[in-house]
């Protein structure tokens, strides 16, 4: 029981802490009661079809499939996980154990940077400057040299693709994906490091046996990062190209669910259905948020309970 | 003669350096873009780059006043909203670890963090700008207080916790209550680390686009203080503007990155001169 003063406190305070419960409830209410009209009329289909057919006639031709989205979402955030998770390792390897003090201050306030800078500076960045260059530097040897192989297959046209979305996005969440595994690094306990040296193993030995040791914290920051990707969004509106496209080919336009709602929500006041099935697709980023932080944060707990 | 494990290490460290400065690379080159690109449009319309309004397509480079000053007035009515509400939402959480309450609002501060900011647009489109029957200031500011939230209360939770133990317990040896502990104490003591929070939300709201896409208005023809009335933010005015075909549009757009980047430069300056480790 606490003290009287303390209870008038902690009353005091309580209204203000719950503001995140409010949020949270008001989300998950206004998602699910908006996009409830479109999930109960297309059904499942909603999320396994490729179509987007809005009208304006009548209800009967309305038809909505958010398939290409979510193929798109998948697709990017699993390029930028995949390249963004050896990358973030190596800064971390350089910031906690290669770099001396002064190059150390320097790499760790440049990652900092780069975790703040705003997103569109990513995206104007990615759609003048870094799409024409990976288009001719990258996509176009590849297609010319490897065009049997389908993920390779298409023409890359504008440059604005799956692959440009992945590798802008793999840029914006190394810092993130960084700084959970360096927190992770920080607490192995000096005796095992030491027990680690003192058994001779090199450099290369050496951060293999750490890495190993913070399994669960490369696991979670690679799942938070694909989760960080997944909803990213005026960035990727910027260099994915939007459009409906299921195509296995990485250098062709595609859509993403946060790119599509950008684009067509505020059109979709003027038709039956659209905005309910948008919410529909903020459903699944809202799922997908929940989901991957919960599981990051579990894992993570799991390292900071293994060395207490 | 040269082991093969000696071998992998050299590879391994070569390795490692390469794959970090192909990781950190692409910051300084859009640094460098944003310095090479902006300059001149900013050169070439002088100090009215700040003042005036956008040009007409096509003709001119005009300025990003309005939107300017939306994203002044966007982060300020947002910190007001939101620094106070994280502040006692991260006294309470620091003061009265043990609840169910606290536990739940650290757990569901970090899922906010997760979750993505154009869900928050979204939601105060239903909340804000439907019963309200138009975009404003207000509800722009309102979803960019959302975003701030988590951001500052994890950051003052920290501070507050980063107070020795043996400070409080002197303060209440002086026969200090609760509440003049807290104050007189924790939070003079944590000073720095709670203001580095509220620059760090500053920072955050000053460059956020996706929560202001359909709450704000896009006001950028004329320089509105009305909280209730239409308003616009420099990366909302990017966003747009490097989507459009004009080429003189493409100019405004990277002479307001050079804008953007420049206050958030400075912000991050500053909050990085308070204390060492500054994560947005």
């Amino acid at each position: 029981m606490l003290p009287k003063y303390d209870k008038g406190f902690f009353l005091l305070l309580l209204p203000f802490a719950s503001i995140v419960f409010v949020v949270f409830i008001a989300l998950t209410y206004v998602v699910l009661s908006v996009s409830y009209p479109s999930i109960s009329k297309f059904g499942t289909k909603l999320f396994t079809e490729n179509v987007w057919r809005p009208s304006e006639a009548g209800e009967e031709f309305v038809r909505y499939g958010l398939l290409a989205p979510l193929y798109g979402t998948l697709v990017t955030s699993l390029i930028a996980a995949t390249i963004a998770l050896p990358l973030s390792l190596s800064t971390v390897y350089l910031v906690e154990e290669l770099a001396r003090s002064k190059l150390r201050e320097v790499l760790s306030t440049t990652i900092d940077l780069m975790a703040g800078l705003p997103t569109v500076l990513y995206g104007l960045w990615g759609v003048e400057v870094m799409i024409p260059f990976i288009r001719d530097s990258l996509m176009t040897p590849l297609h010319l040299y490897l065009p049997w192989i389908p993920l390779f297959s298409c023409e890359p046209l504008s440059g604005a693709s799956f692959l440009s979305a992945g590798i802008l996005l793999a840029i914006m969440i190394i810092p993130f994906m960084h700084s959970l595994v360096q927190d992770a690094y920080r607490s192995i306990p000096r005796t095992y490091r030491e027990a680690a040296l003192s058994l001779g193993a090199n450099r290369y030995e050496y951060f293999r046996i750490m890495l190993s040791m913070i399994k669960p914290a490369v696991i979670a920051s690679l799942l938070l990062g694909l989760g960080r990707a997944s909803s990213e969004t005026v960035a990727v509106a910027l260099v994915v190209g939007n459009s409906f496209n299921l195509s296995p080919c990485l250098f062709s336009p595609g859509y993403t669910i946060p790119s599509l709602i950008a684009n067509q929500f505020s059109e979709s006041n003027f038709y039956p259905y659209m905005q309910s099935a948008l919410y529909a697709g903020g459903l699944v980023l809202l799922l997908l948020g929940v989901a991957s932080s919960i599981t990051g944060l579990i894992m993570m707990r799991k390292v900071r309970e293994m060395y207490g | 003669m040269v082991s093969i494990r000696e071998v992998k290490e050299k590879a391994f460290i070569a390795i490692s350096v390469f794959l970090a400065a192909l990781a950190v690379l692409p910051i300084f080159h859009i640094l460098f873009s944003v310095l090479y690109r902006g300059l001149p449009p900013i050169l070439a319309a002088g100090t009215t780059f700040l003042t005036e309004a956008p040009p007409p397509p096509g003709r001119g480079i005009g300025g990003i006043g309005p939107s300017l000053v939306g994203t002044f007035m966007l982060a300020l009515i947002s910190s007001l909203v939101g620094v106070p509400l994280s502040f006692a939402s991260a006294l309470f959480s620091v003061e009265f670890p043990d609840n169910l309450i606290s536990r739940g609002v650290r757990t569901l501060s970090k899922a906010l963090l997760q979750i993505p900011s154009i869900l928050v647009g979204m939601l105060i489109y239903m909340l804000i700008v439907i019963p309200m029957g138009r975009f404003s200031m207000l509800a722009g500011s309102l979803a960019l207080a959302i975003m701030m939230i988590p951001y500052v209360t994890t950051y003052v939770e920290e501070a507050l916790e980063s107070v020795p133990k043996t400070y409080r317990e002197a303060g209440y040896a002086l026969g200090f209550s609760r509440t003049q502990v807290v104050f007189k104490v924790s939070v003079s003591i944590a000073k720095r680390g709670i203001l580095t929070g509220v620059l760090i939300g500053f920072a955050k709201v000053t460059g956020e686009t996706a929560p202001l896409l359909f709450t704000v208005g896009k006001q950028r023809q004329e320089v509105s203080l009305n909280p209730l009335g239409y308003s616009d933010s420099i990366s909302l005015l990017i966003f747009d503007f490097v989507q459009t075909p004009y080429a003189n549009w493409h100019e405004v757009a990277w002479g307001a990155a050079l804008v953007l980047t420049s206050i958030f430069l400075a912000i991050f300056l500053i909050s990085r001169s308070f204390t060492r480790r500054v994560v947005l």
